[in-house]
C-alpha cells in the first residue's frame, strides 16, 4: 500500500471519528437541553466550533465585523479576552502574542475578506487600497489609495545625508528640535586639566598616622586590644574588672541537670530531625528523603501539561481548543499542595 | 432574546468537539437560548448529492489512467524532491491551522466552497482535499494533516450553516440527523404509547373481580369456566401461540 492510501484511510478514520463524536456531543446536548432537533445542536456547534478555531476572527465575518457584548459570540469570546487581552470588537484581535490570539491575529485579515464575500463591506472601503486584478493597466499588485503629494510630502534625503548615513527618523528628530531650548552646548574638546584640582593650604585631609593615645598596649597588640585600652583611656573611665560568680550549672546538681537536658535535647532534635526527613505520611504532599518541594512543580500549566502527558517546552506544539489559553491557567488555583516554605 | 447570567467559562480541551459541546452547553447554562446560538434563518437549501453521469466519466477516465509502477518514486531524482518529500513549512500544527483556515475563509475559497456544499459535497470530502493540497504543497506533514482534520471539518461546516445550507457531512447523510431525531421521536410515543397501554391494563383487570360482576351481564357458565380457568384466560389484546 502506498503512501497516498495510506492517508485515505487514515483520513477516512477520522473522519469517522469526527463524526462519532459530533453525534456524541449532539447527544450530550439533548441531555441536558430537551426538545431541540439534532441539526440545531449541530449548527450551534459548528459556529462555536469555527469561533474557537479562527480565535475570535470569525465573529466578526460571520455577525457582519462585530461582536457585541450580548451575542452568544461576544460572550464566550469574554472568557478569552479576560485571559489574553486582545478586543474582538472591531476585530482587532491579536495584542498578545499567544497562540489563541496570534490565530486572531492572522485570520482576522483573512476574515475580515469574508465580510465582503457575505456583501457587508468591501475591500476598498475597508483597507482603503484594492488589487491590482481589479485596476486596469497597473503593473503592481496594490495601488494605494495615497495622493502623490501626500508621498511627496514625506521627508526627502539628499545624496550626500544618504552618504553621510543619515536616515529620515534623524533628519526628523533633528528638524523638530527646537533650536533654543533641545540644543546641547556640549564641549568640542575636553579641558587639559581639571578645574580647582590645585592644593589649596588647610582644606587638606589631615589623615592621623598613628592612634592617639596608644599607649600601655603591648608591641603587636590586635585591633581588639587597642580598642580595650584606647577606648576606656578617652571615655575616661576605667575599666571594671567583673567579678566571676559561682552559677547554677558550676555545682554539682547544675552539671548533672545540664547534662539530663543536653542529652534530653539531643535525643528531641534527633526524632524531629528523623521526621522531618522520613516525611509526615499524615500530610498531604509531604515529600521523603527532606526533599523540599520547588515552586516550579507546584505550576498550574506544568500540572495541567503532566495530566496530558505535554511536555511544556513544547506545550504550543500540541494543538488545544477552547475559549481561553492553556496559559491562562497560570492564574488558577489548579493545584493546591502543602508545600514548604522556600525562601525566593 | 435570553440575557447572559454570569461569564463564560474557561474551556481547554484536546478535542475541538469536546470544546464547542462544552461552550455550547456553558451558553444555554448561562441563560442563553438556543435561538441566540444557532438562530434560524428560514428553511435550507437541501445539498443534496446528485447522480452525474459527467462526473462518472471523468472518474472512470482519471482511474483508467492508472496508478504509479511499484517503485516509481525511488526513480525520482534526489536533487529534486516533489515538495512533500521535503520537510514540511509548518512543523507547528497551530501555525499550520492559521495557514489552512486562512486561505479557507478567503471570499473566492468561499464562494467555491459554499456552490460545493450545496451542490452535495460532504464536508469530509471537501476538508480531505484541501489538506490533502496543502500536504501536496509540501505545506504541511501527513501527521499535521490528521491532526487538522477535525477543525478544518468544522470551519466548512461554519461555512455551510452561515450560508443555510443543509450539508452532507459524509458521504450522502444530508438527512441523518434528522432521520435519527425521527427514529427518536418515533420510539419516544412508542414507549408512550407501551405506558398508556399498561396502565390502562393494570386499572382494568384490577377493577375486574369474577365475583362482582354482575350475572345479568355474564352469563354464569361463562363466569363459572373464568372462576375455574382463572389465569390461564387470556385476553383478546394478547399475544398469541406461535
Amino acid at each position: 500500500m502506498g503512501l497516498f492510501s495510506k492517508i485515505k484511510k487514515a483520513f477516512k478514520k477520522v473522519t469517522g471519528f469526527v463524526k462519532k463524536v459530533v453525534k456524541k456531543v449532539v447527544k450530550g446536548v439533548k441531555k441536558v437541553v430537551k426538545k431541540i432537533g439534532s441539526s440545531k445542536i449541530l449548527k450551534a456547534l459548528a459556529i462555536a466550533a469555527a469561533v474557537v478555531v479562527t480565535g475570535g476572527a470569525a465573529i466578526g465575518a460571520f455577525t457582519g465585523g462585530t461582536a457585541a457584548s450580548g451575542t452568544f459570540a461576544g460572550w464566550m469570546m469574554n472568557a478569552s479576552q479576560a485571559v489574553t487581552g486582545f478586543t474582538v470588537g472591531g476585530v482587532n484581535v491579536g495584542a498578545v502574542m499567544k497562540p489563541f490570539a496570534s490565530a486572531g491575529k492572522f485570520l482576522g485579515k483573512a476574515a475580515a475578506g469574508v465580510t465582503d464575500f457575505t456583501g457587508l463591506t468591501t475591500e476598498a472601503g475597508r483597507t482603503g487600497s484594492v488589487q491590482a486584478s481589479t485596476l486596469s493597466g497597473q503593473p503592481f499588485g496594490i495601488e494605494s489609495t495615497a495622493t502623490e503629494g501626500a508621498v511627496s510630502s514625506g521627508t526627502q534625503l539628499t545624496t550626500e545625508q544618504i552618504l553621510a548615513g543619515e536616515t529620515p527618523a534623524s533628519i526628523a528628530r533633528a528638524s523638530q528640535m527646537p533650536s533654543a531650548q533641545g540644543a546641547l552646548n556640549l564641549p568640542s574638546t575636553l579641558p587639559s586639566n581639571v578645574p580647582g584640582a590645585t592644593t589649596v593650604s588647610g582644606y587638606q585631609l589631615n589623615i592621623p598616622t598613628t592612634i592617639p593615645g596608644a599607649t600601655g598596649v603591648s608591641a603587636g597588640a590586635g585591633v581588639t586590644e587597642q580598642l580595650a585600652v584606647n577606648v576606656p583611656k578617652v571615655l575616661g573611665k576605667t575599666p571594671a574588672t567583673e567579678a566571676v560568680k559561682t552559677g547554677f550549672f558550676d555545682t554539682t546538681a547544675g552539671k548533672v541537670v545540664s547534662t539530663v537536658g543536653r542529652t534530653v535535647g539531643t535525643a528531641a532534635l534527633t526524632g524531629m530531625t528523623q521526621q522531618y526527613i522520613a516525611g509526615d505520611p499524615e500530610q498531604q504532599g509531604s515529600m521523603a528523603g527532606a526533599a523540599v518541594e520547588g515552586a516550579e512543580y507546584s505550576d498550574p500549566l506544568k500540572v495541567f501539561a503532566a495530566q496530558k502527558g505535554i511536555d511544556t517546552d513544547g506545550i504550543y506544539q500540541h494543538i488545544m481548543y477552547g475559549n481561553s489559553d492553556p496559559s491562562s491557567q497560570y492564574g488558577n488555583d489548579l493545584y493546591r499542595q502543602a508545600t514548604f516554605g522556600v525562601a525566593s | 432574546m435570553g440575557t447572559p447570567k454570569r461569564k463564560a467559562n474557561p474551556v481547554v480541551s484536546s478535542s475541538l468537539s469536546e470544546a464547542a459541546g462544552q461552550i455550547v452547553l456553558d451558553g444555554l447554562d448561562a441563560g442563553f437560548d438556543i435561538e441566540d446560538i444557532a438562530p434560524d434563518r428560514g428553511p435550507k437549501i437541501r445539498g443534496e448529492a446528485k447522480f452525474s453521469q459527467e462526473g462518472l466519466d471523468n472518474l472512470v477516465n482519471l482511474s483508467s489512467k492508472g496508478g504509479p509502477i511499484p517503485g516509481q518514486s525511488l526513480t525520482r531524482d534526489t536533487e529534486d524532491p516533489y515538495p512533500w518529500e521535503t520537510p514540511p513549512e509548518f512543523t507547528n500544527p497551530r501555525e499550520a491551522l492559521d495557514d489552512v483556515v486562512g486561505s479557507i475563509m478567503q471570499p473566492e475559497a468561499m464562494k467555491n466552497i459554499v456552490s460545493a456544499l450545496a451542490q452535495g459535497a460532504a464536508v469530509a470530502d471537501l476538508g480531505t482535499a484541501i489538506l490533502y493540497a496543502k500536504f501536496n504543497e509540501g505545506k504541511i506533514s501527513p501527521d499535521a494533516m490528521m491532526l487538522l482534520a477535525e477543525p478544518v471539518m468544522y470551519t466548512i461546516m461554519a461555512i455551510g450553516e452561515e450560508a443555510n445550507i443543509k450539508y452532507n457531512i459524509e458521504g450522502n447523510d444530508l438527512d441523518e440527523f434528522d432521520d435519527e431525531d425521527d427514529k427518536e421521536d418515533f420510539d419516544n410515543k412508542v414507549n408512550e404509547f407501551r405506558n398508556v397501554l399498561s396502565d390502562i391494563k393494570k386499572g382494568a383487570t384490577k377493577n375486574i373481580e369474577p365475583s362482582k360482576i354482575d350475572s345479568n351481564v355474564v352469563p354464569e357458565s361463562i363466569l363459572a369456566q373464568v372462576k375455574e380457568k382463572g389465569p390461564e384466560i387470556k385476553s383478546l389484546l394478547s399475544k398469541g401461540e406461535e
